[in-house]
């Protein structure tokens, strides 16, 4: 297996996840407001982190997922996460992602996101890249538009969360895509480092 | 538990494969045209290829994966369909058909399909069922609609065959519209063996 890299942005940090990271994940992704636009459970169970963390671990040394934690500098304090659910049949790779609320609104996760996209496409070869959020959440598709996914459709009541089927939208990026005259896009990765 | 039931429809009738069918799925499914419109058909189909298949078809059915049928006319395998990725959380299923090149045109899958996605919603209690075909091969789509299959997205180069990465159109119907759109009965009889 590959080890999982570091990717630097222009304002954030994103590494592997480590088994110290499951109180402060569990406290996060127990807010009310980052389960309700997840399929997370509410209330957070006690243990529930440390099994999530140890899966993924499993999963990337298979080669089915890439997760990245996003912090704020090299050693600050956990901000959100990343992950990439990859089909390695097809060449694509379903992203998910969480921001802690406290870091709302300030751009972060679409550029934690748009690392991930990149990484995604130049290190592990993948030919698509798909996410799908709540359609009540649009902020999320909001994200995933700035990172250059075009909405491809709404799958009707295809989730039931919380008891209730909602409806989830699903935008999609593909590794070419036709530049958009005009706009200049930064590069999403400052480096990569392991 | 009790067995995967026959259903019956007006000209079909629907019952689960056995290991007696593989020669004649290798055969049906192993044709270029079919396999080339079904995501998991390969091509040319290996031997035991099929065998293996309908291995699966019994214990998925028990632990409740999926439901899968082989479609017969006046005895005859005609095709499959079924649905995969019983997912009893967000209480959804995908629908999957192939019906033999020798008898397409004549409105089978449409029929299979249908009793299928009545089995879902009235066996199974499922909320939605959903299907996904390849957009250059409308035909599927066609008898989506006909199932009353409302299309809700387009994935781009979503699925890759036989190394090339191909358009994917999705279809779906919920049980409130299934009801309220059912015109004829979508299955005759079912027969509990």
């Amino acid at each position: 297996m590959e080890k999982q890299p570091i990717l630097a942005t222009g304002r954030l940090y994103l590494r592997p996840f480590d088994i110290a990271d499951a109180p402060e994940v569990q406290r996060l992704c127990g807010d009310y407001a980052v389960a309700a636009t997840t399929l997370l459970p509410y209330p957070y169970p006690d243990g529930l982190a440390e099994i999530w963390i140890a899966s993924l671990r499993d999963d990337i040394g298979h080669g089915d997922a890439a997760a990245f934690a996003v912090t704020l500098a090299p050693g600050g304090s956990l901000i959100g996460g990343v992950r990439l659910r990859i089909d390695a049949d097809h060449a694509r790779g379903e992203l998910g992602f969480w921001i802690a609320r406290r870091c709302w609104g300030r751009g972060y996760a679409t550029e934690a996101v748009r690392a991930v996209i990149e990484y995604g496409f130049s290190v592990l070869g993948l030919h698509r890249v798909h996410a799908m959020h709540f359609s009540r959440n649009p902020a999320s598709g909001r994200v995933m538009e700035k990172c250059g996914m075009l909405h491809e459709g709404c799958f009707r009541e295809h989730v039931r969360k919380w008891g209730v089927y909602e409806d989830v939208d699903i935008w999609g990026i593909l590794r070419e895509p036709a530049p958009r005259a005009g706009t200049y896009i930064p590069p999403p990765l400052r480096g990569i480092s392991l | 538990m009790t067995g995967q039931p026959i259903l019956v429809t007006d000209r079909l009738l629907l019952r689960p494969f056995t290991l007696a069918d593989a020669s004649e799925v290798q055969r049906l499914a192993g044709d270029y045209e079919v396999a080339s419109c079904s995501l998991e058909i390969p091509y040319p189909y290996p031997d035991g290829a099929a065998e293996a298949w309908i291995a699966t078809h019994r214990p998925g059915f028990e632990n409740g994966m999926h439901v899968i049928y082989a479609v017969t006319r006046d005895g005859a395998v005609v095709g499959a369909a079924g649905l995969v990725e019983v997912n009893r959380r967000h209480g959804r299923a995908e629908l999957g058909y192939w019906v033999a090149r020798s008898c397409w045109g004549r409105g089978y899958a449409t029929e299979a399909a249908r009793a299928v996605i009545e089995y879902g919603f009235s066996v199974l209690g499922l909320h939605r069922v959903y299907a996904m075909h390849f957009s250059r091969n409308p035909a599927s789509g066609r008898v989506m609609e006909k199932c009353g299959m409302v299309h809700e997205a387009h994935l781009r180069e979503h699925a890759r065959k036989w190394g090339v990465f191909e358009d994917v159109d999705v279809r779906g119907v919920l049980h409130d519209e299934w009801r309220d759109r059912c015109t004829g009965p979508a299955i005759r009889e079912c027969r509990v063996r």
